[in-house]
């Protein structure tokens, strides 16, 4: 490479020396026409000037960022590559708990239906039982009631005849004036009461 | 002022002219006198080196570059290289975009000397742009021959064309003299679009400016002249900013878009 530089600047430098420019040849300020003239010298200088400064540049700046920005482009590319898959791991992860969420909910709707079922029978079973209980206490209540009745109507007949022998036998024993008499039944039907 | 020394304000010389009356005369080095334009080249080659060497650095890592400068520099290479290169040049755009990096910023480079008082735009000579066109040129042969061989290269400069028997041998060499003359003629059309566009932006500047120096007496007529001379002078100034970027990217993004074609013939 500087090999071909010295090469390129020595062969404009010859051809240089052998042209010059028109300005340089009399004018400052261009005489001699509005346009400008054309100047070999400029010419030369600027292809040197441009190929130095592609020269320089190439190695020193347009190389490492080339190489910088290409480094960048692959860093966003990955990036961007794994963002992706990262968001059709989500997406299926998504997908997969929204599955998941909705047999749960089915799930959970079948175990309130059954709970719900099994809770009916309970409660009606119960109830029946419940209700045969109490028809049962209440029957068995009844015939109580019906059978004390009857004890209570016995004792109050053997009582009722226990007090008219002896009601009798007091009336045989004395004769009661009628104050007596009211008195005495008064205390006979007292002691039915007891 | 006439005219001529209008222009000669906006062309090369020996002397760099500021305001105040400040001036410098150029030297003269091993026979060669160096000009206005020639200094300012180096100039923008220097300032070229010690912005891109230095942000390569940062760039090199690959790592995201920080500064406002920086990622302006950064825009305007990666636009050159996703927006023109790629899409013109096609398959193996990348080794050309050092090249065409180069040429951009050279060329905005010296538009934009011509922005700063005392100095010129150098790509208002066609000493100038007739060599950048000329170095467009030879890259598109090397381009075009490297890819499809030197032979086929110039072959596959005539259109593929469906003529009866006997007629090709006939039009084929016309349309070859057509189309490399063309090739030609598309390479001096670079050139001049460029040096016109900055050379008429100058000289509409130079000659608005004179109008103030025209008026000798009066200080009214003075005052008419001057104030919309001034804002006339600020208005093509912002316009010449534009045509400073305009003109260096329509050279690069023509480059590429015709060394995609020396590639890429059908």
């Amino acid at each position: 490479m500087n090999r071909i530089m010295f090469g390129f600047s020595a062969a404009v430098l010859v051809v240089m020396n052998m042209t010059t420019c028109v300005f340089a040849e009399g004018s400052e300020h261009g005489e001699g026409g509005i346009l400008p003239p054309f100047c070999t010298d400029l010419a030369l200088w600027t292809a040197i000037t441009f190929f130095l400064v592609l020269i320089i540049l190439y190695k020193f700046a347009w190389g490492p960022i080339m190489e910088g920005l290409t480094k960048r482009e692959q860093y966003v590319l990955d990036q961007r590559s794994d963002a992706e898959k990262a968001n059709a791991d989500a997406v299926a992860l998504l997908n997969d708990y929204k599955q998941q969420l909705a047999n749960a909910k089915s799930e959970i709707q079948q175990m309130r239906a059954d709970a719900q079922a099994a809770a009916e029978k309970a409660s009606t079973l119960l109830l029946n039982k419940t209700k045969s209980d109490i028809e049962a206490e209440k029957k068995a209540a009844t015939q109580e009631i019906v059978n004390a009745k009857v004890q209570a109507q016995k004792e109050l007949a053997s009582m009722s005849a226990e007090l008219a022998v002896e009601l009798a036998g007091k009336i045989l024993q004395q004769n009661l004036d009628p104050s007596s008499h009211q008195k005495l039944i008064n205390q006979a039907v007292a002691k039915l009461g007891k | 002022m006439d005219t001529t020394q209008i222009a000669g304000h906006v062309n090369d010389g020996t002397e760099l002219h500021f305001p105040f009356h400040v001036h410098f005369e150029l030297p003269e080095i091993c026979g060669l006198q160096i000009t206005k334009f020639m200094l300012i080249e180096a100039l923008v080659a220097l300032i070229m080196i010690l912005i891109f060497v230095p942000l390569a650095m940062k760039i090199r890592k690959g790592e995201p570059v920080r500064g406002w400068f920086s990622n302006l520099m950064e825009v305007f290479l990666l636009f050159i290289r996703d927006q023109v290169a790629r899409p013109c040049i096609g398959h193996g755009a990348d080794k050309f975009v050092p090249f065409l990096w180069t040429v951009f910023f050279f060329i905005l480079g010296m538009n934009l000397f011509g922005m700063i008082p005392g100095f010129g735009s150098p790509t208002a000579s066609y000493s100038v742009t007739g060599v950048l066109a000329i170095i467009a040129f030879l890259t598109l042969v090397l381009a075009g021959s490297a890819k499809l061989g030197p032979v086929k290269f110039w072959l596959s400069q005539v259109p593929h064309m469906d003529v009866p028997f006997g007629l090709g041998y006939i039009l084929k060499p016309l349309l070859f003299v057509i189309e490399v003359f063309g090739l030609f003629v598309k390479h001096f059309v670079l050139c001049i679009r460029l040096f016109a566009n900055m050379f008429a932006g100058h000289l509409v500047l130079a000659v608005f400016t004179s109008f103030i120096t025209a008026v000798t007496s009066g200080w009214l007529l003075w005052t008419a002249v001057t104030v919309p001379s001034l804002a006339l002078c600020i208005a093509i100034s912002l316009l010449e900013i534009f045509v400073a970027f305009l003109q260096a990217y329509i050279f690069v993004f023509l480059m590429s878009l015709f060394i995609g074609m020396a590639r890429h013939p059908h």
